[in-house]
C-alpha cells in the first residue's frame, strides 16, 4: 500500500474522476488517497466509487477533499 | 448513489421540451435551442460577421449565462478559477466552433434534429462519437491542460458582467446591433420567454452538470451512464414535442437548416466531439462554466466567438446547399490542428 496522494486540485472533469479510476484499476495497491478542490469533482469520484464497487471516505481540508478509495 | 441521476433527467426532459415547443414560439425550425448557433447569431449581432441571415442577441444566450451565474452565486458554487492553458483554450473553443457551423449545429441541436427525424443528424451524431472516442483516447495517453487555480473573484465576474452589460444595451438600444431581417436570424421567441427558457436552462443545468460531450465520453472512458441519461431525456422530450407539434419527418433530404453532405456532417461534428473532450466540456457546459466563474471556460466561449466571425467571414460555415471548399479545408485542417495540440501536450506533459 502506497501513501502517495493524487492531487487533482484545479483539474477540470473528467481528470479527476479519471485519474482516480485509472490509480484503482491499473495499480497492485489497494487504496488509491485523492485530493481535489471542486465540488463536482468530489461528486464525481464518490459517484464513480460506487459504480465500480470502491468503498470510499470523504475528508473536508479547508476548501479542499481528500477522498479515500478502497477496493472492498 | 453520490448523485442522483434524477435531475439530471428532469433537466433533460425540460431542455428537450423547451427545444421543441421554442420552434413553435418563434424559433428557427429544429432550432429551438441551438448554443453553437446562438452564440454565432450574437457574434453576427455584434458585426463579428455580416452574414445577414445569422444575426441576432439570442436572449437564451444571455439567460444560460445568467442562470447559472444566479444559481452558482446562491449555492455558493460560484468559485472563480483559470489559467489552464488559456491560448490553447481560445483557440480550440474557435475549431470546436468551426466544425458545428461545417454541421449546421452543436451536439444539443443535433439532438434536437435527430428527434425531428433529420437523419443527416445520426451522420453526425457517429462522428461526434469518433472524436469523443479519439479525445478518451488522448485523455488516456496523459493529455491534460492542467490545473486552473482558484482566482481572485473579480476574475470570474468579466463574463457574466459583459453578458449583462451586453442584454441591458440590447434592451434599450436595439439599433446599436445588426439583426437579421430575414433567414434563421429573425425567427425569434419573444424576448421574455426565450430569456426565461434560456435561465432555467443554465440553472438547471448549472445545478445537474448537464453535457452533451460528457455523456458519451463517461460511456466510453469510465463507464458511467449517468450524463447519458440526461442527453436521453433531451431526445425523448423533443421526440414527444415535436410528434404533438407535428414537426417530425423521416429522412435525408429537404430537412430544415441542414445539409446533406454525410462526410462533412461526420467530420464537422468529429472535430466538435474531440474538442469537446479535450476542453473539458460541450459548448452548453462552456457556457454554464462561464457563468460559475470559470474563466478558461470563459475564453472558450469568446474562442467560439471568433470561430463564428471566422467561419462566416470566410465562408467555412455549411448552407442547406452542403459544405464549399473553403469549410472543407478549415475542418480538415481543424482536425489536423487538434490532434497536433493533443499530441504536443501529451509529449510535453511526460517531459
Amino acid at each position: 500500500m502506497s501513501e502517495n496522494i493524487i492531487d487533482a486540485r484545479g483539474l477540470s472533469c473528467p481528470e479527476p474522476v479519471f485519474k482516480a479510476r485509472q490509480a484503482m484499476l491499473n495499480k497492485t495497491n489497494s487504496q488509491v488517497k485523492i485530493l481535489v478542490d471542486s465540488e463536482v469533482a468530489k461528486d464525481n469520484i464518490l459517484n464513480q466509487a460506487e459504480i465500480d464497487n470502491f468503498s470510499s471516505s470523504m475528508e473536508k481540508q479547508g476548501e479542499d477533499y481528500l477522498i479515500t478509495l478502497q477496493r472492498r | 448513489m453520490v448523485i442522483s441521476n434524477r435531475l439530471v433527467i428532469i433537466t433533460g426532459l425540460i431542455v428537450g421540451f423547451l427545444g421543441a415547443f421554442l420552434v413553435l414560439w418563434g424559433n428557427p425550425v429544429n432550432m429551438g435551442i441551438c448554443v453553437a448557433c446562438f452564440v454565432r447569431d450574437i457574434a453576427g449581432g455584434i458585426g463579428f460577421h455580416r452574414a445577414e441571415v445569422v444575426q441576432y442577441i439570442r436572449p437564451e444566450v444571455i439567460g444560460f449565462v445568467l442562470g447559472a451565474f444566479l444559481l452558482s452565486i446562491f449555492t455558493g458554487e460560484f468559485k472563480p478559477r483559470g489559467g489552464s492553458a488559456p491560448m490553447i483554450r481560445f483557440f480550440l473553443g474557435a475549431l470546436m466552433m468551426i466544425g458545428a457551423l461545417a454541421f449546421l449545429g452543436c451536439p444539443l441541436r443535433m439532438i434536437l434534429r435527430l428527434a425531428a427525424g433529420d437523419l443527416n443528424a445520426v451522420i453526425g451524431l457517429l462522428g461526434f462519437a469518433g472524436g469523443i472516442w479519439a479525445g478518451g483516447k488522448f485523455l488516456k495517453m496523459g493529455f491534460s491542460l492542467g490545473p486552473s487555480p482558484a482566482l481572485n473573484k473579480t476574475n470570474g465576474f468579466i463574463i457574466p458582467g459583459l453578458i449583462i452589460g451586453l442584454f441591458i444595451l440590447f434592451v434599450f438600444s436595439p439599433g446599436l446591433f445588426f439583426s437579421s431581417t430575414s433567414g434563421p436570424g429573425s425567427l425569434r421567441a419573444p424576448l421574455l420567454l426565450a430569456l426565461g427558457a434560456g435561465l432555467l436552462v443554465g440553472a438547471l443545468a448549472q445545478r445537474s452538470r448537464l453535457c452533451t460531450a460528457g455523456a458519451l465520453r463517461d460511456l466510453f472512458l469510465i463507464r458511467n451512464p449517468h450524463l447519458f441519461y440526461g442527453v436521453l431525456a433531451i431526445f425523448l422530450a423533443a421526440l414527444i414535442g415535436n410528434l404533438i407539434l407535428g414537426n417530425f419527418s423521416l429522412g435525408f433530404s429537404d430537412q430544415p437548416v441542414a445539409h446533406t453532405d454525410a462526410l462533412w456532417n461526420f467530420l464537422g461534428l468529429g472535430l466538435v466531439g474531440i474538442t469537446a473532450v479535450l476542453l473539458g466540456g460541450c459548448p452548453l457546459r462552456q457556457l454554464i462554466l462561464s457563468g460559475e466563474g470559470n474563466t478558461d471556460s470563459g475564453l472558450v466561449f469568446l474562442g467560439m466567438m471568433a470561430g463564428a466571425g471566422v467561419s462566416h467571414n470566410f465562408g467555412l460555415a455549411g448552407s442547406p446547399a452542403g459544405l464549399a471548399l473553403p469549410g472543407q479545408i478549415a475542418v480538415i485542417a481543424g482536425l489536423i490542428l487538434s490532434l497536433a495540440i493533443a499530441g504536443g501536450i501529451i509529449i510535453f506533459n511526460k517531459k
